[in-house]
């Protein structure tokens, strides 16, 4: 059952449902993922973006300096909350310590927006309920959409907050899978309420490792399964060149690659102002280079969403 | 039990995955997954256990070199696979691990390190807790046998023959000097007969401390967190003409050991 409609909007989620409607240029919000070497940096820069983002888990102390950091960022930028083990695909329940955790920090710093990957994360091994230490894929069945749409809920409804929900990049497929991941987010969303975080990235990682490699196609098949108004945020990131043969990881850890830019584009032209992120999280570059990358996406942002932004939005939902 | 019949295949595929990535199927069957695959899964979870140990016992991990320590964290995973789905909270039975091992043979104080390392750890991500001032009252208006202290739930109290603090130190101390005048003093305390002695954990602010405590202040601090009265833990070290309450009480509140007084009715 869907609890779409027992689910409050908090002041940021308003704020942020209005400006994503609107697809004017100028109502772009622009962040980056926030990590431990720029605490510093956040703190005594600028504010050249519009608000950033965290990894959940890396706040689930009770207290301490990292939290406290938090807490005063949090009184500059609107913070989104990005979880990475919460494994929403999986068919072990989501342990009631973890998502009490994650209820208390969403207390503390009450984001405006929440997210979580389409994996699974829970299951036994010789019994004992264990972490996978990953976000491991899941396959693209009935079975484990009904059970995916069961846990979305179960947080929706715990957390009171709507989730939202990214693809993500995978390393083996299932021989079970009949639906493309297009098509399942797509009906979570329909039946939970959750929205998509739509990763560029990871579309562009898994079109290289299991689709031939062609992005730009793989990127446009992919959005336009998507309802336009299902997508909530999109991700951008850069991952290391592997040499010929061998899988493409998702490692965060290089600027954004003109192919993932080109596929920004699209899916800026298809959704509109989306709330836009750049993650980079292996061998971190220095502060303003990362506010570089958001600032390139802002500017790409503009030049698509100006006074053409209704033109191509037509012309790509006709292709 | 329809429920459970229709759930069934995915918990087959998913346990399959799972067992493939944790090396748990002994056979070496991969299940039809690619080779390539599944060691990227393998290499990115030891990548990731790794990079958390390494946060969570930073000095085991700077005494041990690369190659011992990647042997222990693959069987630390096998031993102890996580269960929090927090990186940043496994490793609390790393240093009863760490004693069974064949390293701690030849380096018995490294699972006394490691329990060190992972309650600076917990400190470090710890409640923020201060002294509740109007506690202070219960103090003058109350006898010791009636006076009850809660300790800041940062603040713990481990025992040690091995002088883990010096280690601590020499690896972590902002000054450089200090860190070599540590490593020295803990070199020379190997080299010597091992004293069993109280370490105390605290956090003023936000940065975790360690200190060796005297025997009198190990004996009397670790009674008051045990729950005994004030009375009861003067008592222990009555004998101890150097023990002063008033000096230990001056420096508990300046390093932000005491939650608050509380007023004992047993």
């Amino acid at each position: 059952m869907s609890v779409k409609n027992l689910l409050h909007s908090s002041k940021h989620s308003s704020k942020h449902s209005s400006k994503h409607s609107s697809k004017h240029s100028e109502d772009i919000l622009v962040g980056v993922g926030l990590r431990h070497p720029h605490f510093t940096d956040i703190l005594t820069s600028a504010k050249e973006i519009d608000f950033v983002e965290v990894h959940s888990e890396n706040f689930f102390g009770q207290g301490g300096a990292a939290l406290s950091v938090l807490q005063q960022v949090r009184e500059t930028y609107p913070v989104s909350l990005h979880s990475t083990s919460m494994g929403l695909g999986s068919f072990a329940d989501i342990p009631a310590h973890y998502l009490a955790r994650l209820k208390r920090l969403t207390q503390t710093i009450d984001p405006f927006l929440m997210s979580e990957h389409a994996c699974f994360t829970w299951g036994h091994l010789q019994g004992q309920l264990m972490h996978s230490g990953d976000l491991l894929p899941i396959a693209h069945t009935h079975n484990n959409l009904k059970r995916m749409c069961e846990q979305v809920d179960r947080v929706q409804t715990y957390l009171g907050r709507e989730l939202i929900i990214e693809n993500v990049s995978a390393y083996v497929q299932f021989d079970e899978s009949y639906l493309s991941e297009a098509e399942f987010l797509t009906a979570l969303c329909q039946q939970t309420g959750a929205k998509i975080l739509l990763d560029i990235n990871n579309i562009a990682v898994n079109s290289l490792n299991f689709e031939g490699g062609d992005i730009e196609k793989s990127v446009v098949d992919y959005i336009n399964v998507l309802p336009i108004d299902s997508v909530a945020q999109i991700h951008l990131a850069g991952c290391s060149d592997v040499p010929h043969g061998q899988l493409v990881v998702d490692d965060h850890a290089c600027p954004v690659s003109d192919d993932v830019w080109q596929g920004y584009r699209q899916a800026l032209t298809r959704f509109g102002a989306v709330p836009t992120l750049v993650e980079w999280d292996s061998d971190l570059p220095a502060w303003s280079t990362l506010i570089g990358e958001a600032q390139k996406a802002r500017d790409i942002a503009n030049a698509v969403l100006g006074v053409n932004a209704r033109a191509s939005v037509m012309e790509i939902n006709h292709e | 039990m329809n429920d459970l019949l229709e759930h069934k295949p995915q918990r087959t595929e998913q346990q399959r995955l799972l067992a493939v990535i944790w090396n748990d199927d002994l056979s070496g069957n991969l299940h039809g997954f690619s080779v390539q695959g599944i060691n990227i899964y393998r290499r990115n979870l030891l990548a990731n256990a790794q990079r958390a140990l390494g946060i969570t016992f930073p000095t085991v991990f700077k005494l041990l070199d690369s190659d011992v320590s990647a042997d222990l964290v693959k069987q630390f995973l096998q031993a102890s696979p996580p269960d929090q789905g927090d990186w940043g909270q496994w490793g609390d039975k790393f240093a009863d691990f760490m004693a069974t091992t064949d390293i701690s043979d030849d380096y018995p104080f490294l699972a006394d390190c490691s329990a060190l390392d992972w309650h600076v750890h917990c400190a470090l991500h710890g409640a923020d807790q201060t002294l509740d001032q109007s506690s202070l009252q219960i103090l003058g208006n109350c006898e010791p046998e009636q006076v009850v202290i809660i300790f800041n739930q940062n603040v713990k109290l481990l025992s040690s023959r091995y002088p883990v603090v010096d280690i601590f130190d020499g690896h972590h101390h902002d000054d450089k000097q200090r860190r070599q005048v540590a490593l020295n003093n803990a070199n020379q305390a190997l080299s010597s007969a091992l004293v069993d002695h109280h370490i105390m954990i605290y956090r003023p602010e936000f940065q975790p401390r360690v200190i060796k405590l005297t025997s009198s202040e190990g004996q009397f601090t670790q009674s008051l967190i045990s729950g005994n009265s004030l009375a009861e833990s003067l008592d222990l070290v009555s004998n101890d003409a150097e023990f002063s309450f008033q000096h230990w009480l001056l420096n508990a509140i300046e390093h932000n050991l005491i939650h608050y007084f509380k007023e004992s009715y047993s």
